[in-house]
């Protein structure tokens, strides 16, 4: 196997925050699994990528839900849903007992190109033993990234105003405090008050509750 | 609950409804990937196999069905999977895969005394897993071999 360059790792604590969900490839075992950190979502793919007469080794990275499932309609290859330039990557050597042997972090751009995934490997159902659960998990997961980028994507639109509005003409040392506090409030008031579907129903809505919501707590100053 | 002793008996004890009831009695030919010259790993099931250890990443992989040999219906039809499987693997890999799995397939008559299997799986090339009975040894129902051909760059020949 490949010597590696990259931080040993004494303990590889991320394996105790993940929960094997399924497998994408699987035949006569796991070649490419998914696994979620329940704690926020987070969803790792654990990737064969060699052995010897005593190890497997397992390449794991972080995938985003919207990769995954591009990943599974065919729409990229195994390649680009490992997406090699940025980002740090995990190596385990696991031995017949189970027990990991090494672990190492890794960055993307230093991995062993022989570890790279395939241009032309594209997903095929016939290889995913619990297809059905698959195509659920993802998509279940693709809704709650979507709500989460609602929330960016709110808040951004919050900070813009806010900046327009009060930052840009007075300086920030003065201000910056007093801006804390308003943000905070116009934040809890745009999570409960605007969903997805809302925003895209209706964009114009969320402007005018935006600029509503400021002018509310500009007001009570 | 089957009523004859199968081959890995000791170990499918340990799990309940294994093999499955609806496993049955086969009385066909069936194809399996071998070693074109004969090879210790050929006719073992995965969860026997000690070198090279069983790829598993927990305790969930070690399955009744691991206790089975896997077997296609049609010779086409293991050729495809083969296919299928390596074509999407790394360089190192496919010569891992070859090492490991054979380059070969197997005919296998498989009578209804050699032991029983699941229906094959039309979404999954008429894969099969197959439970020998005790005394039984698939090894000996070997009609043919056909050895599975890769030209310069790696690729199967068809």
């Amino acid at each position: 196997m490949e010597l590696l360059k990259g931080k040993a790792l004494l303990d590889f604590t991320l394996q105790q925050k993940l929960v094997r969900i399924v497998d994408l490839i699987n035949f006569e075992g796991p070649l490419l699994s998914l696994y979620e950190n329940p704690a926020n979502g987070h969803l790792f793919l654990y990737d064969w990528i060699d052995r010897d007469e005593k190890l497997n080794r397992w390449l794991i990275y972080y995938c985003k839900p919207i990769k995954i499932w591009e990943y599974i309609n065919q729409k990229i290859s195994h390649y680009d849903l490992f997406d090699s330039k940025t980002g740090v990557c995990y190596i385990i050597d696991i031995n017949r007992n189970l027990h990991i042997d090494n672990a190492v972090r890794i960055n993307k751009e230093t991995l062993p190109d022989i570890y790279l995934p395939e241009k032309e490997a594209y997903f095929e159902s016939s290889d995913c033993i619990q297809y059905d659960k698959l195509i659920q998990f993802v998509k279940s997961s693709l809704q709650k990234s979507e709500n989460e980028l609602t929330e960016i994507y709110v808040t951004k639109k919050a900070e813009h105003y806010f900046w327009q509005k009060y930052f840009k003409p007075f300086d920030y040392n003065l201000h910056n405090k007093l801006l804390l506090g308003n943000y905070m409030v116009i934040k809890s008031n745009l999570y409960y008050n605007i969903t997805v579907k809302r925003r895209k129903r209706d964009e114009n809505k969320i402007e005018k509750n935006i600029t509503k919501n400021i002018n509310y707590v500009s007001a009570s100053y | 609950m089957h009523s004859k002793k199968f081959k890995y008996q000791e170990y499918l004890n340990k799990y309940q409804n294994c093999p499955p009831e609806y496993y049955q009695g086969i009385n066909m030919a069936a194809y399996r990937w071998v070693h074109n010259t004969t090879h210790k790993n050929d006719y073992m099931p995965i969860n026997i196999i000690n070198e090279p250890p069983q790829r598993m990443l927990d305790d969930t992989d070690k399955m009744c069905m691991g206790y089975g040999l896997s077997v296609f219906n049609t010779q086409l039809n293991a050729l495809s999977k083969y296919e299928s499987l390596y074509k999407k693997k790394r360089k190192h890999l496919k010569k891992i895969f070859i090492e490991d799995i054979g380059n070969a397939v197997a005919k296998i008559k498989i009578e209804r005394e050699d032991g029983i299997g699941n229906k094959p799986n039309l979404n999954n090339f008429g894969h099969f897993t197959f439970h020998e009975y005790e005394n039984k040894d698939l090894a000996n129902s070997i009609v043919c071999k056909t050895e599975i051909l890769f030209d310069g760059n790696g690729i199967i020949k068809r």
